[in-house]
């Protein structure tokens, strides 16, 4: 189970309101690439990880990304909870206004609502690490991207702390990857499927 | 002491929380995939034993941070874990 702690992982404190930057942000809540995906998808993926340590960091990187969706929400929600008429129709911002006025709901930032296959539990353990290594890396590029059009300085330092943990996370499930093929054949690390072939597995996993 | 002291005084303890509880998350990560790293283990013993201490010096001047830093001996006629701005509020930061 899980226990809440009263604070951000990173502070957010943002000053200046701006829908058109929270519409962009929104993206790492429910986009394709955002933190509600990676923390569904490691807690997901879990439950039939056959390697007990690998299943305890994704739990714990999976926690992680709760944090980093709360930071997210709360980017959004100090960039609009002062707006005005004339600020909720800013071009791209307008359209969710009118469905969530200044609520927080997980969309991308074209629109789309947050949909469960943007991520995979796959059920093959190097399937689901080397998912969760590309999933790291495109939330890095997607706050590469962010990074290159918001200049707002508030709104930034917590985008580049959660930049840097896609970075640390990729590293993490790296070696875990690692670990997980040193107990696999290393003449055929595809030969079967670690979470379903059982038998197969060596007694170091 | 001013109020405005008294903000920047539980700013800099709740800053002080945030630096030492990333250490904690940052260690308990890497032990995750080097669970012999003696290195490591000495690191996060360190980090965790100050957090502790932290939180609940944070608990005993602002209010709790979790639901475990309620103390006990806190007044029984009032519940506190509800009192002061929520995180995403971005008021006592």
């Amino acid at each position: 189970m899980w226990n809440y702690e009263k604070r951000l992982q990173f502070p957010v404190k943002i000053t200046n309101t701006c829908p058109k930057t929270a519409q962009l942000i929104i993206s790492q809540f429910g986009g394709p690439d955002g933190e509600l995906a990676a923390s569904m998808r490691y807690l997901s993926q879990r439950y039939s990880m056959p390697c007990k340590k690998i299943g305890g960091l994704l739990t714990d990187i999976g926690t992680e990304e709760l944090a980093h969706l709360e930071m997210i929400c709360a980017i959004i929600y100090q960039l609009t909870k002062n707006m005005t008429v004339d600020d909720a129709r800013t071009a791209g911002f307008d359209a969710y206004y009118i469905d969530h006025t200044a609520a927080v709901w997980p969309q991308a930032a074209g629109g789309i609502p947050f949909n469960a296959c943007e991520f995979q539990s796959k059920g093959d353990a190097i399937t689901d690490l080397t998912e969760d290594l590309a999933a790291e890396q495109k939330a890095r590029t997607t706050y590469d991207n962010l990074l290159r059009i918001i200049t707002d300085p508030d709104v930034r330092a917590p985008l580049q702390f959660l930049r840097a943990r896609e970075i640390v996370h990729f590293q993490r499930f790296g070696e875990a990857l690692e670990n997980l093929k040193d107990s696999l054949d290393s003449k055929n690390y595809y030969y079967f499927n670690p979470e379903f072939d059982k038998q197969f597995n060596k007694p170091t996993l | 002491m001013t109020s405005s002291t008294a903000s920047s005084d539980r700013t800099s303890l709740l800053r002080e929380i945030d630096k030492i509880s990333f250490a904690v998350n940052e260690f308990t990560l890497f032990l995750d995939t080097h669970p012999d790293c003696q290195e490591a283990l000495l690191a996060f013993n360190s980090a965790a034993k100050t957090r502790k201490e932290l939180m609940k010096q944070y608990a005993d001047a602002y209010g709790p941070l979790t639901v475990d830093c309620i103390s006990a001996e806190g007044p029984a006629d009032h519940w506190s874990w509800q009192d002061g701005p929520a995180p995403w509020e971005g008021g006592i930061i």
